[in-house]
């Protein structure tokens, strides 16, 4: 470890990890972050790329997305190295009548909620994006979405860090928060404790389990999201496109076999095909079920697709908070700790604007948002199995 | 990619082969690291020692391209074990993208 002792400890180095300790650097923090593997190593590294503020729920949820779109139209610049972002748009789409009908619905409040949204018919959808078969009956299009690609925003982020003095500790794991008289002392790693007064918990789905080491059940379970690559192609899609029920999906904790297609394109070609969500605890394989669902859904959805090869599958687990929004902020009962996890499939998304919140809330006093703090009304959130 | 940008992962804090496709995108073409990867664990080998990590990590599938329709209509018999006969999966024809 290094001599000077740090203002705040980050745990965990996926995309939060390293936007939340890049944000703290910049404020003039000392930042170490820990990692136990590698940057990128859990959700971060096994996810798409979307920045879509539609398939957000007008209010908090989808000003956060804005934020966050916003930080990242000028992120490359910001961290000095490329993010991979770029502004493509995103389609959602409806197939059946009921989704239609809810998807026009929902595009009205996101434009009185200022969005720029456009509906368009299914014949409009298809002209913009071939690949787009005719079972569906139309879509909304949102011309300041994006996508970006989670690997190299992530080490972009980590990067910057160190470049502002953060150090980062890769291939540390952190046994367990170190605890007295409800305050943070630091971190009990296999090399020693790691002393420290401020402990910032972004460690996902595992972030749970550290919370608990000090007696916090935090409300936040593994979602498994599975999805296909496909071998790379000529431009396929310039958008990203979801299926309008992929929105419903999340907020549904039921609906277990069930994928909703979701598409992008890599900038290497590959075009990414998701997903699903299902609770499996910390199991981070593939299901042939899941696979069938995801490929059954393309195939309809987009049958020039069922020409192409699946080169790849893979699966990462989310951190669900059970009500669709992240938790950030201080952990109740233990001075010092706080935790920013619980963004799900958001945290591609959210990631930047987390960042900056956490800063907040860590450098100004009242900076956290109460909406997102880990103690908010429990009632809001939806069922969620027993851990 | 060339064998410096394995050392300038290295440097950035790779220590397994899935390091270094995180840093490169090696890996990541149509053989999924098949030729690369054991050029990519001979050189972490060397340059790092004892602080090489093996990939703990699982084994993703599929193991060859496999046509999506044909994942669609038979996704749930394609269970780990059970591959599909060879020149089963009609399909355009893959092309590389030039990465290792």
């Amino acid at each position: 470890m290094s001599a000077a002792s740090p203002d705040v400890v980050v745990v965990g180095g996926g995309l939060v990890g390293c936007a939340c300790a890049h944000s703290l650097a910049k404020r003039g923090l000392r930042v170490t972050l820990l990692e136990r593997g590698d940057l990128a190593d859990g959700a971060s590294g096994a996810c798409d790329g979307h920045v879509c503020c539609p398939s957000k729920a007008p209010g908090l949820h989808l000003e956060l997305a804005r934020r966050s779109l916003e930080l990242y139209e000028v992120l490359s610049e910001t961290l000095g190295e490329e993010t991979g972002f770029r502004r493509c748009g995103s389609w959602l789409v409806a197939e059946t009548e009921a989704e239609w009908a809810a998807l026009r619905e929902s595009a009205v409040a996101r434009q009185a909620a200022g969005l720029s949204v456009y509906l368009q018919s299914g014949d409009d959808v298809r002209a913009a994006e071939p690949i787009l078969g005719e079972a569906l009956l139309g879509g909304s299009f949102c011309p300041i979405d994006g996508q970006t690609d989670p690997w190299r925003t992530t080490l972009a982020f980590a990067h910057a860090a160190r470049r502002l003095g953060a150090q980062l500790e890769l291939g540390v794991e952190v046994i367990g928060v170190v605890a007295r008289r409800g305050r943070v002392h630091g971190l009990e790693t296999p090399s020693g404790p790691v002393p420290c007064g401020r402990v910032l918990l972004a460690a996902g789905a595992w972030t749970a389990g550290l919370c608990e080491g000090v007696g916090v059940d935090l409300p936040l379970h593994p979602r498994r999201g599975e999805i296909l690559v496909t071998e790379p192609m000529p431009p396929l899609l310039s958008s990203i496109v979801l299926h309008a029920p992929y929105v419903s999906a999340k907020l549904d904790h039921a609906d277990e076999a069930r994928a909703t297609l979701v598409l992008e394109q890599t900038a290497d070609g590959n075009v990414l095909v998701g997903s699903t969500r299902s609770f499996a605890g910390f199991d981070p394989r593939n299901t042939p079920e899941g696979i069938g669902a995801i490929a059954s859904e393309a195939a309809r959805l987009a049958p020039k697709l069922a020409d192409l090869h699946v080169i790849r599958c893979f699966a990462g687990l989310r951190p669900c908070s059970g009500d669709g929004l992240p938790l950030l902020g201080p952990v109740p009962g233990v001075e010092g700790l706080f935790v920013a996890t619980g963004h799900e499939g958001d945290g591609v998304a959210l990631a930047p604007v987390t960042g900056e919140l956490v800063a907040d809330g860590l450098t100004v006093h009242g900076g956290w948002l109460p909406e997102l703090l880990p103690e908010r009304e429990p009632q809001a959130r939806h069922a969620l199995p027993t851990r | 990619m060339a064998e410096d940008d394995v050392h300038a992962a290295i440097r950035d804090g790779a220590r397994s082969v899935r390091g270094v496709k995180v840093r490169t995108h090696a890996g990541m073409g149509l053989c999924q690291g098949h030729t690369c990867g054991p050029l990519i664990e001979a050189v972490l080998k060397r340059e790092l020692g004892s602080a090489y990590q093996p990939d703990d990590r699982l084994v993703r599938g599929p193991a060859r391209p496999v046509g999506l329709g044909v994942m669609a209509s038979r996704g749930g018999a394609l269970t780990p074990g059970s591959p599909l006969p060879m020149g089963e999966g009609k399909g355009v024809r893959p092309h590389g993208d030039g990465k290792p």
